[in-house]
């Protein structure tokens, strides 16, 4: 089977600030991987090359087999990729309803529809016509999610979900990338929040310096041994 | 007294299409298109060439087009690869594109002035409230309130109008989300360029085409979008209307002012609500 | 989402001292002075004609390249002070019975207290209307003084009854090209000294740093809105006499000088000069009015190949004229540090 994401010696730069040295990784259908590091060792990047903001000098980014030469912003969701990115980036004068919308893809059919995604997340439902920016910060997130699977993709691609979100929200966002993995998409996570990386994937990188520098199984792993890899 | 209420509904209708054009452009790509009036003196003059082949109907249709394959050429070529230069360098772009327009207008058709004929059926005077008025006029005033409409149904009920709200919010949000923004931008600009031709081409019968005939006009789309707030259709519908009667009302009572009106209301609005009438998407 | 709007700035190598950047300065204006005073007797008549209205215009685009460069805004209607400039002295030359040289310094001061009161409303709302604001105003004045019957002329214009001698000059003298043309050469060159000397001070750089970021101007504790009057202000001056001189040595003056066209012609002067350097808008204004006298076959349609021309200098190159003399001259010296090793 070919990978959804697939990067081979990835050379990435922003302008001529060069910020990721040779980046090869891959993500199989229905594989849940975990991208972890500090702040600034290019972890963003990885998905700004994917979207085209940041330009790939050298190596190969694929999406679902297909090399990806000066991609625009839209060209992985129309590959399957969906985005979640840091930030969430609700689209503030739409409301609930248009935001999620937004998201679909109408030539992919699958199981996540309006009405699968709204029984998901009832807040969502109740709130469907105020404005996506009416949302709290966690709730926001949830419409994010909810965005990102109305295109039903092959593989979802969560940037910092948990980023300035409550314990008992993080909680929330795992058990959904639970069911979203369950419906057999693939889950590329970028965190820093190790606890969700536990729950939410089986397979992890470790990232410096614009490099993949370690890769292991969550199987047995020895958290407090990670903790040590990326903590500051 | 009713005849000029009317005469300033008419010209705040022909406001109405050539700002919302304006507005839609500027949503979309953030640049204020300086060739915006001379699209407009294009859709006249097109219509007024085919006009013999096609009949008025479908000459106004054919100024629409023709102006719309421009603005799609012109986000093509222009906005689209110079989005990430500064907005200046686009606005003077759009400044050399209203000489050369304006130029090319002169080449082909000449700088004598021509006029176009309204369609057969709307040629006499109307009956309104005792006084007799050009039906023609009216009609560019329903063409007007269509127009708008149509526009905002487009913008509202449909999916493309939605990713085209969305991407005048956020472009790159909505491109993430698998929305070709590429061509959603080219058919924003497009419809944007489309309106100033169709309301050249509407407003060809009422005076005479001259290669300068959106000089004036396009002065005041540029007072109602600022007024209105820049980015707001709602705002420019109202300083539309505004305008259109202060115009109006001006060239029968201070006739030696109309052309100072338009900047001592533009200065009031801007010194009470510096970011005009609806003007809180800005700052 | 970005309003504000500004070209690249070429960045200027800072290792120089400031010593040697003074004795090139000395350098440059000295000569500049000598080719000033040399050029009458050298080029021909036309072209010193030529040249010396390129350098009264070169003020008015001196105005709109000094608010560019300091704000980042264009304007598209600077016409209105360099023809008011003339206008008002104009005015009270022909019809107040003052002085001269008293009705020269009124009227200024008439056109700049006026063009504060324009910046102040104007300079409330946000940079991207800017454009289309000074547009709108210069429409509107251009029509009042077109439509304006009686002294001044209306379309026609006026002819002013000027003195035989202003500040002691000949005003036939003055009329000249040649006396005039080096009038204007040494203006240009202490007035280019001076916006350069602006740029380093304190104000200067303020209003480069709201350029760049006028929020982060703001937090730092800058008010950043007198400083952008200030700025309207000094290019309106700018243009301002430019307009004197122009009248003064036409005797003349009509609503053509106020137009709008002039202003986009004055837009496009200092965007092809390029706007980092205060010499740029007077560069861009020698080439155009020299270019202008050359083509002259093209008769009624210079706008086509002024707006190409337009349009390829600000895709291939914005940074204009200035842009390719820093490029030229720092390929020299990275010659010439190379050849020493």
């Amino acid at each position: 089977m070919t990978a959804c994401i697939r990067f081979d010696d990835v050379h990435a730069y922003y302008g001529g600030a060069h910020i990721l040295h040779g980046v090869s990784f891959a993500i199989e259908p229905g594989e849940r991987v975990a991208l972890i590091g500090r702040n600034g060792v290019g972890k963003t990047t990885v998905v700004n090359s994917l979207l085209g903001i940041a330009r790939i000098g050298s190596g190969v980014a694929r999406i679902a087999g297909r090399a990806l030469k000066n991609p625009r912003t839209f060209t992985a969701a129309q590959l399957g990729i969906a985005i979640v990115p840091q930030g969430r980036m609700i689209v503030p004068n739409l409301t609930i309803e248009e935001n999620l919308i937004l998201g679909a893809a109408p030539g992919r059919k699958g199981y996540w529809t309006l009405e699968t995604i709204l029984a998901l997340f009832p807040i969502l439902k109740e709130r469907a016509r105020s404005p996506g920016t009416a949302l709290s910060g966690g709730q926001q997130q949830m419409l994010a999610l909810g965005r990102a699977l109305m295109g039903n993709p092959t593989c979802l691609v969560l940037d910092e979900p948990s980023e300035g979100l409550a314990p008992v929200i993080v909680d929330d966002v795992a058990d959904i990338a639970a069911k979203v993995a369950a419906q057999g998409t693939a889950i590329l996570l970028i965190e820093q929040n190790l606890s969700l990386v536990r729950r939410a994937a089986d397979r992890f990188g470790v990232m410096a310096k614009g490099r993949i520098v370690s890769e292991g199984s969550m199987a047995g792993l020895d958290i407090a041994a990670l903790h040590a890899h990326i903590a500051i | 007294m009713i005849i000029q209420l009317l005469n300033g509904l008419v010209y705040g209708g022909l406001l109405v299409i050539l700002s919302s054009g304006l507005v839609l452009i500027f949503g979309l790509r953030q640049v204020v298109n300086f060739a915006h009036g001379a699209f407009y003196t294009l859709g006249a003059y097109v219509a007024l060439s085919v006009s013999a082949f096609v009949g008025f109907w479908g000459a106004l249709a054919a100024a629409f087009v023709a102006l719309s394959v421009v603005g799609i050429a012109l986000d093509r070529f222009c906005f689209r690869p110079l989005q990430n230069r500064p907005h200046a360098v686009v606005l003077i772009i759009t400044f050399g594109l209203f000489l050369i327009v304006t130029d090319l207008v002169q080449l082909v058709w000449g700088r004598e002035s021509y006029s176009l004929l309204p369609p057969p059926d709307f040629t006499g005077p109307v009956d309104v409230f005792g006084t007799p008025y050009p039906v023609y006029r009216l009609v560019v005033l329903a063409l007007a309130v269509v127009a708008a409409v149509a526009l905002q149904a487009w913008l509202r009920l449909t999916r493309i109008g939605l990713h085209a709200r969305a991407a005048a919010t956020d472009i790159v949000a909505t491109g993430i989300q698998g929305v070709n923004t590429d061509r959603v931008g080219a058919l924003v600009v497009g419809v944007g360029c489309g309106l100033a031709g169709l309301a050249g081409a509407a407003a060809a019968p009422l005076l005479a085409l001259t290669p300068s005939m959106g000089d004036a006009i396009i002065i005041d789309s540029f007072v109602v979008m600022v007024i209105g707030g820049l980015g707001s259709f709602g705002g420019s519908i109202v300083a539309a209307a505004l305008l259109g009667q202060i115009q109006a009302f001006g060239a029968v009572y201070m006739p030696s002012l109309t052309t100072l009106l338009p900047f001592v209301l533009m200065a009031a609005v801007l010194v009470i609500r510096p970011t005009g009438l609806a003007g809180a998407r800005i700052s | 989402m970005v309003l504000e709007s500004s070209l690249p700035l070429p960045t200027r190598q800072a290792s120089d001292s400031s010593r040697s950047r003074a004795a090139r300065w000395l350098v440059w204006s000295v000569l500049a002075v000598v080719v000033t005073v040399l050029a009458p007797t050298l080029c021909s008549a036309r072209v010193i004609a030529v040249s010396s209205q390129a350098l009264m215009f070169g003020f008015l685009a001196m105005g709109t390249g000094f608010i560019h460069k300091h704000s980042g805004l264009l304007s598209f209607g600077h016409a209105v002070w360099f023809g008011l400039a003339g206008y008002s002295v104009g005015i009270l030359a022909t019809f107040s019975g003052l002085p001269i040289e008293l009705a020269i310094a009124i009227g200024l001061v008439l056109v700049v207290a006026l063009a504060a009161l324009v910046a102040m409303v104007i300079m409330r709302s946000p940079g991207i209307a800017f454009s289309m604001l000074t547009l709108a105003i210069n429409v509107a004045v251009f029509e009042l003084f077109n439509r304006m019957r009686g002294a001044t002329g209306g379309a026609d214009g006026f002819s002013i009854a000027l003195p035989e001698t202003i500040f002691g000059v000949p005003t036939t003298s003055l009329q000249s090209p040649q006396t005039m043309f080096v009038i204007m050469g040494i203006t240009t060159i202490v007035t280019v000294g001076a916006l350069t000397l602006f740029e380093r001070s304190h104000l200067g750089q303020l209003t480069l740093a709201i350029r760049e970021n006028p929020e982060r101007a703001r937090f730092i504790g800058y008010d950043i809105y007198w400083p952008r009057v200030i700025v309207f202000v000094i290019s309106a001056a700018l243009a301002a006499i430019g307009g004197l001189l122009f009248t003064l040595y036409t005797g003349f003056v009509s609503p053509e000088v106020l137009g709008f066209m002039t202003s986009g012609q004055a837009m496009i002067m200092a965007m092809v000069g390029g706007t980092a350097a205060a010499w740029g808008p007077v560069a861009g204004a020698l080439m155009f009015f020299l270019v202008r006298d050359r083509v002259t076959f093209l008769g009624d349609h210079w706008m086509l190949p002024l707006g190409s021309a337009l349009i390829v200098v600000m895709a291939v190159w914005p940074t204009g004229l200035v842009g390719a003399a820093d490029f030229v001259s720092r390929r020299i010296r990275g010659a010439a540090r190379r050849l020493h090793g």
